[in-house]
């Protein structure tokens, strides 16, 4: 029984996405039921959580990850199985302990996927959570659990009236649906049902709504096809039950009501449009090129200025400051469709830090603020490693053990706090915890002992954090499981440099120890190619990338004042990069050669080595000093060398000056212009 | 020009599904997302055929075949089960509401359309 | 040396090739190790290129090239002054920089006939201070780069290279 395999790949994405939704949407769940049982309320239903884990199951054997559909089976299996036994079943801390331990994997297999990674080995989870599944008699294939409950924890108080929908094709297409009108009704009040009942020439849709006593449905609503009565015979109180659903009517079957609320923080948001990130991209290259071509109307109302072109130029002026306006808007318009809620972000981070705090045996309450706030998608997707180790570390080296704590006078619950704040185009983000604090000493300490130079004076700010960030450097000897994912401090900051951002630390000894990360609200990201050229790491943006030509440099002749090779049906002229900027050549035997330039008139550019394709972060070069033409701007790797990054066409115009500059200097016998070092000369 | 309807609540599952059909000639879809918008979409538009998923937020696939069946217009309507469901006694359940065929996930793209093309054909 | 009621102002002090400058540290953001600069194609050659600092790329200019000075190489002593002025910010690549000092203006003298060249162009004046002299840097001329260099020492090294074409 296994999927399509390679024909399902095109789905790839929507396959991702799709799991995110419903990784988050079974999170929800978990953590709800963990929160009920802890507070002994009656837990929220069980058919979404399960529905995911069917669906998880379903895509991902589709498109072949077969360890997250094994998980999800495995899960689903256990799941059901302890619904029947009852409640308590799923609520018991074990159980609970193992379904987040597979959703956890789930979510570890579907990146293992993306990544391309083999995926991790869900073996013993799988038999572990089989061990758990009760076989009963073949399960039904319609099973209470299908039908809906009424959680307790909403009683739908109010009026029950009774809602009549008759759709037709007029309706449908006005986009007045029963997904529609399902919506409707409960924006209005509490559905507590819906049935669809045979019709004479078709079918109607019966609603039972518990509308609040202080609203009344839309007397327009009957534009839409929609009836209503006050039903009576119906008691508005919602029936208790429990997890395992004594439904009031079974022949009835239920609509489920709204989800119970999701555990402090983020709200699903109605009113989203599920919009394409490759496709928000291709608009983001075309803005990109509409930048270029704006680039070189500049360039003709500056040449133009000098002859006489009067009212010609001020039309082109005109329509240049234009065009400037519409790019800054389409670009903003953009931006703010890559934006989601941090909030998301942190509950995530609150998932995983679940497993760290269970660990280590320290009572720690997440507390979190600002999750409306709103930041860059790829951003946060980033950011999501680097956080996760700040926390862990709060976790496992920050906070104290609840002895400990009241031993220094402190409550034996320690906080940890993620705040997010927007201020000018910044994001703020802090996590900070009431914990121990840094000891400055003992990092000076083993700084030192690791032959870190550092000062004699105590260690404080950016210099402690730049200790705290070396590489491998850690005050703990033992190598510690929840922190010991390989991902050190330096990772971290490196992490947020790449984004553009900064990092500090602010730490007191026995008060506490507050990380604050700040970043840009938006970036411009860029897929590019990152090339050595005479030594130095560059990025060549992918859409100007026609072809990339390996060839052995002893196949390029020099012809004209052009250095060609031999191409298709012709031949293609070579820019060579290390010498146009003045770098050292290389002596190896081959080369690339990036075809760039236009199908008609299409040019190779000359570098030494190819690096790998990254998606970058473009970080604006803008001081008069170094913003020269053929560097549209420049991006840190993360190691925190900046490279910079090509602008191809101003590239190419500098090569056909150079060029001519060349020939000219040839004819009249003349030195060539000093502004450009010759090659050989060490820069 | 025949219509297809095809009933997943997942998004990305009606798209593989389609997808797989493709090759079908003179064949449109039509997509429901929940059981009472399936019900819904064989109300007012035509359809000549439905790949229905059975586990859906509202209405279980089931009782959306056992509702189409009891209505006279739909009662030879062909009801492809997809399923992730492979059990005999599953299958047999379904078969019995009156499913047309019962097909199971995960599915090979190739093996769905000879299915369904086979079904049109007859019909 | 005392200094008068009126307001001393506080300079960051920094070496190069043997005379100590001062610049204003209203103007001075930070200082930082020099790390290694990404060379700029085409920029003035006292640019020896960009670096990142804070999320933000600014050049890094050799203090040395810009006044004319042959240059040395980088050392743990070296550093990079970040200067911040009229919306700009760049890096100035020095030999050393780790003292303040504060100076009243009563206390900045002009420049004596014998200081010319290239680095008395960038001087606004020079003090005592104590048993030193500080070389006082006008920041706003050093960051210009309206006119060329039009000194001799950087014309020669221009024509130096042209020659080993």
């Amino acid at each position: 029984m296994s999927g399509g395999g390679a024909f399902f790949d095109q789905f790839i994405e929507d396959y991702f996405s799709e799991c995110d939704e419903h990784l988050a949407a079974a999170r929800r769940v978990l953590f709800a039921l963990e929160s009920a049982s802890a507070d002994a309320l009656p837990p929220p239903p069980l058919h979404d959580l399960l529905r995911s884990l069917h669906t998880l199951k379903g895509l991902s054997g589709m498109v072949g990850d077969a360890c997250a559909e094994q998980v999800a089976h495995a899960l689903e299996d256990a799941l059901r199985s302890a619904e029947r036994v009852g409640v308590g079943a799923v609520t018991e801390p074990e159980f609970l302990d193992a379904l987040f331990a597979g959703v956890d994997a789930i979510e570890r297999c579907v990146a293992a996927h993306r990544a391309g990674d083999p995926p991790p080995d869900v073996d013993a989870l799988v038999a572990s959570l089989a061990r758990r599944t009760v076989k009963l008699d073949a399960p039904a294939l319609h099973s209470a659990s299908d039908d809906v409950t009424v959680p307790a924890s909403r009683p739908s108080a109010g009026i029950v009236h009774r809602f009549e929908f008759v759709p037709s094709m007029a309706l449908a297409a006005r986009g007045v649906g029963v997904d529609a009108v399902r919506a409707r009704l409960r924006a209005l009040g509490t559905l507590l049902d819906a049935k669809p009942r045979v019709v004479a020439g078709g079918v109607a849709f019966d609603f039972w709504v518990a509308v609040p006593t202080d609203v009344q449905p839309d007397a327009s609503w009957t534009d839409d096809g929609l009836r209503w009565t006050i039903d009576d015979t119906i008691v508005a109180e919602a029936d208790v039950v429990d997890g395992a659903g004594e439904l009031p009517s079974p022949e009835r079957t239920h609509t489920p009501p709204e989800s119970p609320a999701a555990p402090a923080g983020v709200a699903p948001s109605a009113s989203v449009v599920r919009v394409d990130l490759g496709r928000l991209d291709d608009v983001m290259r075309l803005v990109g090129d509409l930048v270029v071509s704006r680039a070189r109307l500049d360039d003709v109302v500056r040449e133009a200025g000098t002859t006489n072109a009067g009212k010609l130029l001020d039309i082109v002026a005109e329509t240049n400051a234009a065009m400037e306006r519409q790019l800054r808007q389409l670009r903003e318009s953009v931006t703010r469709i890559r934006l989601v809620q941090v909030g998301e972000t942190f509950e995530r981070l609150r998932f995983a830090a679940r497993d760290a705090i269970r660990e280590s045996g320290k009572r720690v309450r997440l507390v979190f603020a600002g999750q409306q706030t709103e930041i860059d998608k790829v951003v946060v997707d980033r950011m999501l490693e680097p956080l996760l180790h700040l926390v862990r570390n709060a976790v496992s080296h920050g906070i104290e053990s609840a002895d400990e704590r009241v031993a220094a006078g402190k409550p034996p619950e320690g906080v940890l706090s993620l705040r997010a704040t927007a201020s000018g185009d910044r994001i703020r983000i802090v996590v900070e915890d009431d914990g121990a604090g840094v000891d400055a000493d003992a990092v000076a300490h083993r700084a030192r002992a690791r032959g870190l130079a550092i000062g004699d004076g105590p260690l404080a700010g950016d210099q402690l954090l730049d200790v705290l960030c070396a590489p491998g450097f850690s005050t703990r000897d033992a190598a510690d499981r929840t922190s010991g994912r390989g991902v050190g401090m330096d990772v971290v900051r490196a992490a947020v440099r790449a984004l553009s951002g900064t990092l500090s630390v602010e730490s007191e000894r026995g008060r506490g120890t507050a990380f604050t990360i700040e970043l840009p609200f938006t970036l411009m990201i860029l897929d590019a190619l990152l090339v050595e050229v005479g030594g130095q790491q560059m990025a060549v943006p992918q859409p100007a990338l026609r072809e990339i030509l390996r060839v052995d440099v002893s196949s390029i002749v020099s012809f004209e004042h052009n250095d060609i090779v031999r191409y298709r049906d012709g031949v293609l002229p070579i820019v060579h990069l290390a010498r146009l900027f003045g770098f050292g050549t290389s002596a190896a035997a081959a080369c690339y050669l990036l075809v760039v330039g236009s199908e008609a008139a299409p040019i190779g550019l000359r570098v030494d080595r190819l690096v790998g394709l990254r998606e970058i972060v473009v970080q604006p070069v803008a001081d008069q000093l170094v913003a020269m033409p053929g560097v549209a701007g420049a991006t840190d790797l993360g190691n925190g060398r900046v490279s910079l990054i090509l602008d191809t066409p101003a590239l190419l115009r500098l090569a056909e000056e150079e060029r001519d500059a060349r020939a000219a200097a040839r004819l009249t016998g003349a030195a060539a212009d000093t502004r450009h070092p010759s090659h050989g000369t060490p820069r | 020009m025949r219509t297809i309807l095809v009933v997943d609540d997942s998004p990305t599952m009606r798209r593989m599904i389609m997808a797989s059909l493709r090759e079908l000639s003179d064949v449109e879809f039509d997509q429901a997302s929940s059981g009472l918008e399936a019900i819904e979409r064989l109300a007012v538009s035509p359809v000549d055929l439905v790949v229905l998923d059975l586990n859906m937020p509202d209405v279980h696939g089931l009782e959306v075949l056992r509702f189409v069946r009891s209505h006279d217009r739909f009662r030879t309507l062909p009801v492809v089960v997809l399923t992730t469901r492979s059990d005999e006694e599953s299958r047999r359940t379904a078969l019995g509401e009156g499913a047309t065929r019962y097909l199971t996930k995960p599915f090979q793209p190739a093996a769905l359309a000879p299915e369904i093309r086979s079904l049109l054909d007859a019909g | 040396m005392t200094t008068t009621a009126s307001e001393a102002e506080t300079y960051v002090l920094f070496e190069l090739a043997g005379a100590t400058y001062a610049l204003p540290s209203r103007h001075i953001q930070q200082l930082e190790m020099v790390g290694t600069p990404t060379p700029v194609p085409n920029a003035p050659p006292f640019v020896d290129g960009v670096v990142s600092l804070r999320g933000q790329v600014i050049p890094a200019v050799s203090l040395r090239a810009r006044f004319g000075f042959p240059r040395v190489p980088h050392d743990i002593r070296s550093r990079l002054v970040i200067v911040r002025a009229q919306g700009r910010t760049v890096g100035l690549i020095v030999d050393s920089a780790r003292e303040f000092a504060n100076v009243a203006p009563e206390a900045i003298k002009p420049l004596p006939e014998g200081i010319g060249g290239t680095s008395g162009r960038y001087l606004r004046g020079i003090a005592h201070h104590g048993e030193r002299l500080l070389l006082i840097v006008d920041v706003i001329e050093l960051l210009d780069t309206e006119e060329q260099p039009k000194d001799e020492v950087a014309a020669q090294s221009a024509a130096s290279m042209a020659d080993t074409q």
